[in-house]
């Protein structure tokens, strides 16, 4: 192809731009997006008012506080999400959105397929554990060493997800149920593991002056730390190569669904399941395949998390279900905000990881950080919410057909 | 005469379809009123309106010359209006009485009195000839007994309006008979009798009067002894219809598929369900497998087609021996499915009309390549079908399949499954809710690929369609086949004996 032809074609691809956003607007995708649009919209309204009613309350001395809540530059460090520091918080914003994202595809890729994969926070812990492993006792140069932590995170999630997939497809066990008990599993497993494989951190105890165990585990060492060249970009430090994993991953998921015969095999079996069957695919193995897929995305997510700097997994359950777990069930949420699409949930996560840096914040207008997490709650429930409505609105429409089918005779089904 | 109802300028929409326009109903007192239509024409919407069911848009309901607002079922008990619908209401693990005082119940000191009630449904069961046991629970009594029991629900509510819609689908010709006596005796009695159906010969047989529908318009009403079927026929669709089908004697080819001393233990209903069954099929031959429903025919296909597994027997497929095999593999060697329930298993109802039309193929070069899915060959292959078989929806290939009409939906399957170019096609009531256009068009399709040297199993609740479209009828009762007969030597009256058990033939064993 000539250089010419080249620019003609980027050139053509920008033009159609406008008319792409034109028509996400009026167009399918948009009234698709409606109802996260809306359950955002209503969450933010919700979390200003309720910063506007502290401040009321503080104003008539219902409250007494030391420093009075400042209402309006509250409001504009919450909605300043990111944007609060400038490049630096906008590149802690993509830190944190990595993980977040990884863990929405994994729950977002199991809906498509017709599966709730509650274990995403197991799969999460199982990846982190295999990561740590892989990151203190191999010692190899670094490109290969992170890279094979990554591998290796991936693969463990894999597995436990795929575990839960042969429960369900071989002794039927309904996944949500398996789900649950894997994650406590993962997160025992890990607990006992920690100590069987001497991943803890050992110190000198400086009254006895034996060696003692730390309640955490060593770092990662460093050539198992993931690439922070975007910390320039950024000007910050812990801005890493997650975000693009992340992103890189978003893409392939949503190849993966639309493109292929994997996906549309996949997807078949999430709509229907008993026509997946009549037409000669194999159900079970699918039910495993999408649970070890969506298991490695989960298993991902855990080993970003714990590759880098002075990160520790401890020993108690209280920090690992805040560090690690949570993130893991914040997956649902971004699946159900980002409507499983691979796209949508990449926006979820970006936008979940924005607005809880924004209540990181707040604190400085004295308000309390919390107010992010109210928010985000009040997002997730009208998400769900539409999602019932739109479910409802649907049955609507549908018993109406049904209707219809009774004058046909009542054989329409 | 007096009207005891009238139904004056009903009109009923479901979105911007119009299920009843300005249609005007009026039934005597003691007559017996057929309501005929294709599906479709609002017959069943027009009863319900009456029944409650549904609130009409337009027009009022008279009852004895008085105005009356039915808002729901219960109003219409008050008017003493009952209905036996085509799917049975009854409660499966409750007795026969339960089900039948089941929203009536009398009560003392707030327990139940079912004495009382037994012995009124006796009563009323010997007056009216309607046999039932009323202690056996539903789940273990026929079909038959099952509708007496909704009939005896209506007669112990003292009904005098009595509507049967399709009341006639689910039996066999000897209960038919039986059915029909009795409504003509509810008629002797002075109770007046809407009959739904879509069957004119039982119109012609039982009716008074009959009222025709089309597309939600009321054609007219006749009286029955001053028309003839084809009369009617006519006024349904509103054009004359063949009711033969052109055939060409079957030119028999050598066995493509059988079928030996197959079986299926059925655990949810704890017996054989498919007992023992040898079927040998040869190119060029349609073979209709007739029964009551639940028969086991639908186990049957389902192990034919591996949906289940086969308890005990062999299936050989062109001569290839596909026992254990996938349902892939079935599929590759040759087998084509129309299967009985369009949207639990043809179709996904998500998806858009092409990426339906490649359900079983999807994975072959023509449609892949190294995983990825050739769109624009998927979209081909269903332009072309949609050509070939005069599929009709809204955006074409990209037509979301649930929005599509139930023919359509139907054409698509039965153009994805002939296109694969199938040597033995399983169609499992392949025009099941259909309109008699497309009915004719479907069976017009099957009889092309017998033509073609295919061999086609044919399973169907319809008689007509088994004996018109059959090259030898198979009968299938209790999970046997008790009879091999001839279509063009049998009739309807032989075929019902041993679809009801009441006769059978010693054993065929083909196969063997």
């Amino acid at each position: 192809m000539k250089p010419h032809d080249i620019l003609k074609r980027i050139g053509a691809f920008f033009k159609h731009i406008p008319t792409a956003i034109r028509a996400f607007f009026v167009g399918a995708t948009f009234k698709k997006a409606m109802p996260s649009l809306v359950a955002i919209g209503a969450g933010l309204i919700f979390g200003i008012f309720t910063m506007f009613v502290i401040w009321l309350l503080v104003k008539v001395k219902v409250f007494n506080v030391i420093n009075d809540p400042q209402l309006f530059r509250g409001i504009a460090k919450l909605l300043a999400g990111g944007f609060n520091k400038g490049m630096n918080s906008l590149g802690y914003m993509l830190y944190r959105a990595a993980p977040l994202i990884l863990t929405g595809l994994a729950v977002g890729f199991a809906f498509k397929t017709g599966l709730f994969n509650i274990g995403a926070p197991g799969q999460l812990v199982f990846g982190a554990l295999a990561a740590i492993i892989i990151g203190v006792k191999l010692s190899i140069p670094a490109p290969w060493h992170w890279m094979l932590c990554l591998i290796g995170g991936m693969a463990a999630g894999s597995l436990w997800g795929f575990i839960i997939g042969f429960l369900k497809s071989v002794f039927n066990v309904h996944e949500v149920v398996a789900s649950i008990m894997m994650n406590y599993i993962a997160m025992y497993f890990a607990f006992w593991s920690l100590d069987a494989f001497n991943l803890r951190h050992r110190f000198v105890d400086s009254v006895t002056g034996q060696i003692s165990l730390a309640p955490y585990t060593d770092t990662l060492a460093q050539t198992a730390w993931l690439p922070r060249g975007l910390a320039d970009v950024f000007n910050g430090y812990t801005v890493n190569i997650g975000i693009l994993i992340a992103i890189a991953a978003v893409v392939i998921m949503y190849i993966v669904l639309n493109k292929t015969t994997l996906g549309y095999q996949l997807k078949a079996a999430g709509f229907n399941r008993d026509a997946s069957k009549y037409a000669g695919m194999n159900t079970k193995r699918d039910i495993m395949l999408s649970m070890a897929i969506s298991g490695l995305l989960a298993g991902l997510a855990g080993a970003i998390i714990i590759m880098v700097p002075d990160k520790k997994m401890f020993t108690d359950q209280a920090t690992m279900s805040s560090e690690f777990m949570s993130i893991g069930f914040d997956g649902i949420s971004i699946a159900l905000l980002g409507l499983s699409e691979p796209i949508g949930v990449g926006l979820a996560g970006l936008f979940l990881a924005y607005i809880r840096i924004g209540g990181d914040y707040i604190d400085q207008a004295n308000y309390m950080k919390e107010l992010a997490d109210v928010i985000t709650s009040v997002i997730i429930y009208f998400s769900a919410l539409s999602v019932a409505l739109y479910q409802f609105l649907q049955r609507r429409k549908k018993k109406k057909t049904a209707d219809a089918a009774v004058l046909s005779g009542g054989d329409e089904r | 005469m007096p009207y005891i109802i009238e139904m004056l300028d009903i009109c009923k929409n479901f979105g911007t379809l119009k299920a009843n326009d300005h249609v005007t109903f009026e039934l005597k007192q003691s007559e017996v009123h057929a309501l005929v239509g294709e599906n479709g024409a609002g017959k069943s919407t027009l009863m319900s309106i009456l029944f409650g069911l549904y609130a009409a848009d337009g027009g009022e309901i008279r009852y004895k010359g008085e105005k009356v607002e039915i808002k729901n079922p219960n109003d219409a008990n008050r008017l003493r209006i009952g209905m036996v619908h085509q799917h049975f209401k009854l409660v499966d693990v409750f007795t026969v009485t339960e089900n039948i005082i089941l929203g009536n119940e009398d009560t003392k000191y707030g327990f139940l009195t079912k004495k009382e009630a037994r012995k009124k449904i006796v009563a009323l069961s010997e007056r009216y000839k309607l046999t039932v046991d009323p202690d056996a629970l539903i789940k273990d009594i026929s079909v038959g007994m099952q509708q007496r029991v909704e009939i005896l629900k209506m007669l112990y509510r003292d009904a005098d309006i009595l509507i049967f819609d399709e009341p006639t689908a689910v039996l066999t010709p000897q209960e038919i008979d039986e059915l029909m006596i009795t409504i003509r005796n509810f008629a002797k009695e002075g109770k007046s009798i809407v009959i739904i159906t879509h069957k004119l010969n039982e119109v012609m047989a039982v009716a008074d009067r009959c009222t025709v529908l089309r597309k939600g318009k009321c054609i007219g009403t006749v009286d029955v002894k001053d028309t003839t079927a084809a009369d009617l026929a006519e006024m349904m669709v509103g054009r004359k219809i063949i009711f033969t089908v052109h055939k060409h004697p079957a030119n028999v080819k050598d066995e493509i598929f059988r079928a030996e001393h197959v079986s299926y233990f059925s655990k949810e209903k704890n017996r054989m369900t498919v007992d023992d069954v040898s079927i040998s099929a040869k190119g060029g031959e349609i073979i209709g497998i007739a029964g009551i429903e639940g028969n086991g025919q639908t186990e049957l296909v389902d192990i034919i087609t591996g949906l289940k597994r086969q308890t005990a027997g062999r299936f050989t497929l062109k001569g290839v021996d596909i026992t254990d095999a996938s349902i892939r593999t079935k599929l590759e060697t040759g087998m084509g499915h129309i299967p009985e329930d369009r949207h639990k298993h043809g179709l996904v109802l998500d998806f858009n009309l092409a990426e339906n039309l490649v359900l079983e193929n999807y994975y072959l070069p023509a449609y892949q390549k190294r995983g990825f899915i050739k769109f624009d060959a998927v979209d081909a292959n269903a332009e072309n079908l949609i050509e070939r078989f005069d599929i009709r929806s809204a955006a074409g290939v990209a037509t979301v399949v649930r929005s599509m009409s139930g023919g359509n939906q139907q054409k698509a399957i039965i153009s994805r499954e002939i296109s694969r170019d199938p040597e033995l096609l399983v169609a499992v009531q392949p025009t099941r809710g259909l309109d008699v256009g497309a009915i004719e068009y479907i069976h017009e399709q099957l009889l092309k690929e017998r033509d073609a040297g295919k061999a086609i199993l044919l399973i169907s609740l319809e008689l007509d369609e088994i004996i018109d479209l059959s090259d030898r009828i198979l009968v299938m009762f209790e999970g046997r086949i008790v009879a091999e007969l001839d279509p063009q030597k049998t009739t309807f009256h032989e075929i019902g004996l041993y679809m009801s058990g009441s006769k059978s033939e010693v054993k065929t064993d083909e196969a063997a």
